[in-house]
């Protein structure tokens, strides 16, 4: 236990980084119904784009969170309109000694690290689902106050890692490299940081440690130690699954596939044959010439006009049927020739 | 009377209310989360735990927090 000559200390350290009040404008009750507004349109994209791709194995996940997204929103909207207008006050140092006092008592121990500006607790080993995540050192920053909003101010540091398969970064399903993804607890620990009530704050972030959300988790429960494939649903074991970028979802290694230019995996959803050579390519990768989506190898710019082009229609000097000296017009020319311009570019797909 | 009571559901907020003399921490559940089951937050009295039936006195600062809350 600190003594109350360092608690007092540590109170006017807390109390000189603790940041206003948030303004009207910043408020996290706004930032919280956004958020629930946002996961909902993903959970409906996502949803889409099972639909057109047949995969029938995750419809039911999706449908409910849906479900639940718009239960999240409703909340949002309600917490908004419960919320106070009169601002709270600042704390003083034996309110913020008081609540040093109560963390000391919540978790059994509180560290701290004035050179890190760190406050440190550390929970009880987390299981959830029969998955061992192990203990958690929940560490206060406290110089990120006024820099990092809510949980921004915590790093989440797994003791014992258990960490998902294939993704080192994500120690528990909501906590990827070291940062927690507060949910529902992002407004409420805003605000107790905002007050000085640390205690609030630690404790909303380990009931955020103890409970699991399958609809926003960075990985599910239920793919941490192997997952099934999104396309056959076929299961794979640990460290054996694929991950596309494209649509976020893992896949074995029979329907993964790669982008031929760029070598990222990607699933048969997420590639497109080169119009040229019919090679699989990611949209990435793919850009437009003329009407066609070309791969890089497939295309190329003419070193006189610059404009993009087929790759075949370069000569060797790299300059385009247009622009050679005593060209005859391309009969398949894919775009007119505009008047007053030397060189007619085929135009290059923006991004 | 009144005393400070701090809500971390939903938006995390600290009011001054009144209640009635004789309120216990279990009324004030009660009446501010109806239908919700206080085995499900961790209530604090002063920031210390408390019982149900504790009465609550002038002052007090009475905060729950929940145990079940989602993370994205």
């Amino acid at each position: 236990m600190h003594s109350l000559r360092r608690l007092v200390r540590l109170a006017g350290r807390l109390g000189e980084a603790r940041r206003p009040r948030a303004e009207p404008d910043r408020d996290p009750l706004y930032g919280n119904l956004q958020h629930s507004w946002d996961a909902l349109q993903t959970d409906r994209k996502r949803l889409g784009m099972a639909v057109d791709r047949g995969f029938t194995h995750c419809l039911p996940i999706l449908r409910d969170g849906i479900r639940l997204g718009i239960e999240g929103l409703h909340r949002s909207l309600a917490a908004l309109r419960e919320s106070p207008r009169t601002p709270a006050e600042a704390p003083s140092a034996s309110d913020w000694v008081a609540e040093l006092r109560a963390l000391e008592a919540e978790f059994g121990e509180l560290e701290v690290d004035d050179r890190r500006c760190v406050l440190r607790v550390v929970t009880e080993p987390i299981a959830m689902r029969d998955v061992e995540l192990g203990p958690f050192a929940l560490e206060l920053v406290w110089s990120r106050f006024g820099q990092s909003r809510g949980s921004g101010c915590f790093d989440i540091l797994a003791l014992e890692p258990n960490p998902a398969s294939g993704r080192d970064r994500v120690t528990h399903p909501h906590v990827q490299d070291g940062s927690l993804c507060a949910g529902d607890a992002a407004a409420p620990i805003e605000r107790a940081l905002a007050e000085g009530r640390l205690g609030d704050a630690f404790a909303l972030v380990r009931s955020v440690l103890a409970n699991y959300n399958p609809r926003s988790a960075f990985v599910g429960l239920d793919e941490w130690d192997g997952t099934n494939c999104s396309d056959c649903g076929d299961r794979s074991d640990r460290g054996e699954t694929y991950y596309c970028d494209g649509c976020r979802s893992d896949f074995c290694e029979g329907c993964a596939s790669a982008c031929r230019s760029c070598d990222e995996t990607r699933c048969g959803g997420c590639l497109e044959p080169c119009a040229v050579c019919s090679e699989p390519t990611c949209s990435g990768c793919l850009d437009e010439v003329g009407d066609r989506s070309v791969c890089p190898e497939c295309r190329g710019t003419c070193t006189d006009c610059g404009a993009a082009a087929l790759a075949s229609e370069l000569d060797g000097a790299g300059i385009c049927r247009v622009c050679a000296p005593n060209a005859d017009p391309a009969p398949d020319d894919l775009t007119p020739e505009p008047e007053n311009h030397p060189c007619p570019a085929i135009p290059t797909a923006p991004g | 009377m009144t005393v400070l009571f701090i809500n971390n559901d939903g938006g995390g907020f600290a009011d001054h209310i009144d209640v009635l003399d004789g309120a216990t921490v279990a009324s004030l559940f009660a009446e501010k989360c109806p239908g919700r089951k206080a085995a499900d937050f961790l209530i604090r009295v002063n920031r210390l735990p408390s019982s149900a039936d504790q009465v609550l006195q002038a002052g007090d600062r009475i905060s729950i927090t929940p145990t079940k809350i989602e993370g994205a």
